[in-house]
């Protein structure tokens, strides 16, 4: 399909699809899917969960975006419908019940190739709550207290969420380091 | 700690970032998005449908209790025929304009309160 918006500032496009425009809505969403998939997948490691996450993400976007006043804030209103979406997730029911299906589904996923796989397994070694937190920093690139602001955990804890998942993920993902330590060795 | 990110963990962040195919994605989404208009569609129509009979129903005691609401709303709250600017102040002597303007008061006072 064509994307008649393209080339039209995002601002525009969010103003457009506020007053109903669908193919103004539709740009939003070949805008941003990639991302929004991107966070869904590095949260809950299924890639099936992930895009029916980001659909309703988009479907919550769609119903909601008239009532957003200022276009130009959009980004940070996206991200904040992501996470509203992962958190309603988690408090389900059936969130504890999918997660034993995870582990076997992402091992055998086809096609994930390289760092994206390695993230992905280990963020799964953390908790919750601090693959949350560090997800929300190295992927949405939110700072601390815009963290604490959209998740109401409290700005001390995500500190020290992202402090202790920093240092397990260095651990997990050391590899990584060798060979630019080999290379500022040379 | 402050804001700072760990170098290798950005990077390898970014490296996971990959763009994805879109159109099987927007698909679904148009897919979803149509067939939630639908089902909304049908709940209004359906409650639309039993509202009907209701309606019918209690029809003529509505009616009543709305007049005798619009006979209360519109009722002056003091006799003002006396007065110079009687005609200028008719809109504002009123239950309903009194009621108006307590709830245009109560909501300033609270924007204030929570600003």
């Amino acid at each position: 399909m064509t994307d008649r918006y393209s080339q039209t500032a995002e601002a525009v496009v969010v103003r457009l699809a506020g007053r109903g425009d669908r193919r103004a809505f539709e740009s939003l969403v070949l805008r941003r899917q990639s991302w929004v998939r991107n966070l869904m997948r590095r949260l809950s490691r299924d890639r099936v969960l992930a895009d029916d996450l980001a659909q309703q993400v988009f479907l919550q976007v769609w119903r909601k975006i008239g009532r957003l006043q200022h276009p130009d804030r959009f980004p940070g209103w996206l991200k904040r419908v992501a996470v509203n979406v992962w958190l309603q997730h988690l408090r389900s029911a059936d969130a504890l019940h999918r997660s034993d299906a995870m582990e076997d589904a992402e091992t055998a996923a086809p096609g994930a190739v390289g760092a994206a796989v390695d993230v992905d397994r280990a963020l799964a070694a953390l908790p919750p709550d601090v693959r949350l937190c560090i997800v929300l920093s190295y992927h949405a690139r939110m700072s601390h207290a815009d963290i604490a602001a959209t998740t109401a955990i409290p700005l001390g804890t995500v500190k020290s969420h992202i402090r202790r998942g920093t240092e397990r993920l260095r651990a997990l993902l050391a590899p990584y380091d060798e060979p630019t330590t080999r290379e500022a060795a040379s | 700690m402050s804001d700072e990110r760990d170098p290798l963990l950005e990077t390898l962040f970014a490296e996971a970032d990959r763009e994805l195919d879109g159109g099987m994605f927007l698909a679904a989404v148009q897919a979803r998005a149509d067939a939630l208009r639908r089902r909304r569609l049908a709940v209004v129509l359906v409650s639309c449908l039993a509202a009907a009979p209701a309606l019918w129903l209690v029809g003529a005691s509505l009616q009543q209790v709305l007049g005798a609401l619009g006979e209360l709303v519109s009722h002056p709250i003091a006799d003002t025929e006396s007065l110079l600017g009687a005609p200028m102040l008719s809109p504002l002597n009123s239950v309903g304009a009194a009621v108006a303007l307590s709830l245009l008061a109560l909501r300033a006072l609270f924007k204030r309160l929570i600003a």
